[in-house]
């Protein structure tokens, strides 16, 4: 009787979890049916543009900070919570995403970007002049600054910070050579009064000095005392003071009184650390904080369904394909192979509606871009017939396993994708794939005919897009592109001036890749983060940064 | 006794020997390069390379072997390759976390594990029995992330009950006294922070200590009824002395051999650092962190703390070996009275 019983009990436990295994299971065969119907350019694709256009234009996202009501709560925590725990609070010493968060609460730089753009605006240089040979730039400084610790800001500061990360540079400076790699000297002309003579012309020094990495000014006096290592004791003049640092868990910092500038309402900011992506989302659906990032297309409806938002831009990053130009050197031959993509349809099917078409190198938001520039149309039939006509049958394309900022389908599906639309005009892909590290180093080799690839703009400045089609360093430059013209134009345009005839120029530069299809961009991923609904005077900004001083929650 | 353990201190030299030896070349044979991870999108040919130069990875692969046993020999493991601190200071900084964790979740284990475990052996093949082994069964079985995450949906996602991550809300936590936070709060007498804290332990240390639980269980149920199968329990019962009393301390007391060993490896392996656990719950401590410098290749660090791990697994044992000669009057380590 009892071995009856408990006979009865295992059969339905049993039961009860291989039901649940198969409502998950179906769930995956739908998404995925989906996928393959939308890649045919069935029902499935009809219904994934659907949702598409459903999503944008259920709300529209915040650009510009509101006004900040008299009656808000200025005692209040807001609690951010990231994927991974900072490298370390120093601006001159990391490199990543982590770290730049937090640290743009807590540092300013000369200059900053706009609300959600990449233009630059004055901070903590109130205006500059440039002379005409576009080789010397004179920044007026803000008076009455002080830094955390109560050291002035002034021209010295400024003075100390550039030459902490030029002439007196150590090797674990990771951006101290992009945003000062072409000043030759930084001279204090009086307090408040700054002047850096260049190299070269080069207009994007101004928005490398907007950059959330190396540009901050860090506190000279703090500096010293900390052994030129500001990692666990930041010190800026950013709105938001360090309090404190506990590893793998959270990052505390609380409002500078002494700001000069509006003062920022929550009084405290966390950065909180939650590794697991499915945990961030309970946390943020249970109310354990308030905004997340690091969100992926498959937990978008929890997030939504609990009643939180979700914000949503074009990501600055590009998502391509490059043709590997010493081996592909028949433009007739990319030209076809690009004309047999669908990448409109392959876009929405594969990122489900969180990344843009790319119809150009640069994201839509950044100067430089242009609508009239057009990448090669899908054209199936031309395609097949060229590519008979060439005797092109088999071809082999490099991948990465991996997701990427980029590409979060991976490289490996989207190749699988690719793969599948050449398999229709009659060409059989060979995908070689590698984990993301391997891939780097195979990439030298030069062995494939083309390969995946993908870069996330650092500047906001479309020299920062452009100049991996001119780079030495195949590790950059995958399509191994040497067009001296095309170099020509990269260094003519970076000593323009901010202004129409340099968005032209790179217009122009844009038109002549797509012309002669070195890549095929394909998409730009969003940037996606969710929010507890009463969040206020929330941006993502493009350039992956959160500036918190004026959200709150009501 | 103390000749005893010093040789057995001793045997940690050849331990951690073949354990560096094993841990440095694989990770070196088969762990991603290091170089394009560190340097990220802007990384070039020349710029890996000379970082690789920087960090010692161009040379032989045994002359940086010695280079690590050199530093190892007077304390120091190298620093991170990402946050750029040394790895000591690293591992400190997260080992409270992960000892507090274990230390809960051994103790609700073995006080489960233990009771569940007597009381099947006690009532064999009852309704209580079929039941503590089906949950000992269950708890072997389930993996432990995939409970994490149930737990988490359940507790925290559905119910609003407990909090699914982190050690303590902070805005409550304390100051840093021992770098337990209980213990910290209790000290402080801040007793919000306290039941915060105990809010954000239950939920990984009951998945922690599921798998400990059933072993324990198990074991302690077999050890159970050996013992209760010995002339000596049937003597005492004969003498008529209480069902319970021969169970506990007659039955128990020299069952726990067996267990004690169980639990003694059971911590150990939990002081290593409970990955899973610690990475489901973003719990600040070792095996959570293990797992992001393994994904980043950060050898320095994986280094320190697989020495670290077989540091612990040595101590453990030698610990539960001691505590035979308490537990057991028969055994002696020292043989002064032969």
């Amino acid at each position: 009787m009892k071995k009856k019983m408990l006979g009865i009990f295992l059969c339905t436990a049993l039961a009860v979890t291989m039901a649940a295994g198969c409502t998950k299971k179906n769930e995956v065969l739908e998404s995925s049916q989906a996928a393959a119907a939308a890649e045919e350019g069935g029902e499935g694709a009809a219904e994934t543009t659907a949702a598409v256009e459903q999503k944008e234009a259920t709300e529209e996202m915040l650009t510009e900070f509101g006004e900040i009501p008299a009656d808000v709560d200025r005692e209040q925590t807001i609690t951010y919570a990231q994927g991974a725990d900072p490298r370390g609070l120093d601006p001159a010493l990391v490199d990543d995403g982590e770290s730049s968060k937090p640290i743009v609460q807590m540092y300013e730089g000369l200059l900053q970007f706009g609300d959600s753009s990449t233009e630059v605006e004055p901070c903590l240089a109130e205006s500059w002049d440039i002379s005409d040979d576009g080789l010397t730039y004179t920044f007026h400084l803000r008076q009455g600054v002080k830094f955390h610790d109560g050291t002035d800001f002034n021209a010295e500061a400024v003075k100390y910070n550039v030459d902490r990360q030029t002439v007196n540079a150590t090797a674990d400076m990771a951006y101290g050579s992009f945003v000062y790699g072409d000043v030759a000297e930084c001279n204090v002309i009086d307090d408040y009064t700054v002047e850096f003579v260049l190299n070269k012309a080069v207009t994007p020094f101004l928005n490398n000095l907007a950059m959330s990495l190396a540009a901050p000014m860090v506190s000279p006096t703090a500096c010293e005392a900390n052994g030129n290592n500001l990692n666990e004791n930041p010190c800026g003049t950013g709105p938001y003071k360090f309090v404190r640092w506990d590893k793998n868990e959270s990052v505390v910092m609380e409002r500078f009184d002494d700001y000069w500038g509006e003062a920022p309402v929550a009084k405290t900011i966390v950065f909180r650390t939650i590794t697991d992506n499915s945990a961030r989302v309970v946390a943020l659906t249970n109310g354990e904080v308030d905004i997340i990032d690091g969100i992926d297309a498959n937990v978008v409806d929890q997030i939504t369904s609990a009643g939180c938002k979700l914000y949503q831009s074009e990501g600055m990053n590009i998502n391509y394909l490059a043709y590997n130009m010493n081996r592909m050197t028949d433009p007739e031959v990319r030209k076809a192979l690009s004309e047999a993509i669908n990448v409109p349809e392959l876009v929405a099917s594969l990122y489900q509606g969180y990344a843009t078409e790319a119809t150009s190198i640069l994201p839509s938001f950044m100067p430089g871009y242009s609508a009239d520039v057009k990448q090669t149309a899908y054209n199936p039939e031309e395609a097949q017939q060229i590519l008979a006509d060439k005797g092109v049958t088999s071809l082999k394309l490099m991948t990465y396993t991996n997701p990427r900022p980029y590409n979060t389908a991976t490289g490996q599906t989207l190749a699988e994708a690719l793969q599948g639309y050449w398999a229709q005009v009659g060409v059989d892909v060979t995908i070689d794939s590698y984990d993301w590290t391997t891939y780097k180093e195979r990439i030298p080799s030069g062995d494939y005919d083309m390969c995946l690839y993908g870069w996330i703009g650092d500047n906001g400045d479309p020299d920062n897009f452009m100049y991996l089609l001119a780079h030495e360093d195949p590790t950059m430059n995958v399509a191994n592109y040497q067009n001296e013209t095309y170099n020509e134009m990269l260094s003519a345009a970076a000593a323009l001036p901010n202004g129409d005839e340099r968005n032209a120029a790179y217009a122009e530069m844009e038109t002549l890749v797509a012309e002669e299809n070195v890549w095929l961009p394909i998409s730009h991923q969003q940037n996606l983060s969710g929010y507890v609904s009463n969040v206020q005077n929330y941006i993502a900004h493009p350039t992956g940064n959160v500036y918190l001083a004026k959200t709150y929650k009501n | 006794m103390l000749k005893y353990i010093g040789k057995r201190l001793l045997m940690l030299i050849p331990v951690l020997f073949g354990v560096s030896l094993i841990v440095f070349f694989l990770m070196r044979v088969c762990a991603p390069d290091p170089a394009p991870i560190v340097l990220g999108q802007h990384a070039t040919q020349e710029s890996m390379d000379a970082w690789r130069q920087a960090n010692g990875l161009n040379d032989p692969i045994v002359v940086q072997y010695i280079d690590f046993i050199k530093g190892a020999l007077t304390g120091d493991l190298g620093t991170s390759y990402f946050t750029k601190a040394p790895v000591t200071e690293e591992i400190m900084a997260r080992f409270p976390a992960t000892i507090e964790l274990a230390l809960v979740a051994i103790v609700l284990a073995s006080l489960l594990g233990v009771s569940v475990g007597v009381v099947s052996a006690v009532k064999k093949n009852s309704i209580f029995d079929n039941g503590g082994m089906l949950l000992s069964l269950v708890g072997v079985s389930v993996p432990i992330f995939w409970l994490g995450i149930m737990l988490i949906i359940l507790f925290s996602g559905t119910m609003h009950l407990l909090p699914s991550s982190g050690r303590i809300d902070p805005a409550l936590r304390p100051d840093t006294i021992t770098g337990f936070m209980l213990i910290d709060c209790l000290l402080q007498g801040d007793m919000e922070a306290f039941w915060d804290a105990l809010r954000h332990m239950i939920l990984p240390a009951v998945t922690l200590s599921l798998y400990s639980m059933a072993i324990i269980a198990r074991m302690t149920r077999s050890s159970m009824l050996d013992t209760l199968k010995q002339d000596y329990i049937r003597t005492a019962k004969a003498k008529g002395i209480s069902d319970g009393k021969v169970d506990i301390k007659h039955a128990l007391r020299n069952a726990l051999m067996p267990i004690v060993t169980v639990i003694g490896l059971q911590l150990g392996s939990l002081l290593g650092g409970a990955v899973l656990t610690e990475s489901v719950y973003s719990w600040p401590g070792l095996g959570n962190y293990t797992v992001q410098c393994i994904m980043k290749s950060d050898f320095p660090v994986i280094q320190g703390v697989v020495l670290l791990i077989a540091v612990i697994f040595v101590l453990m044992n030698l610990l539960v070996d001691v505590l035979y000669a308490f537990l057991d009057p028969r055994i002696k380590y020292a043989k002064k009275e032969v």
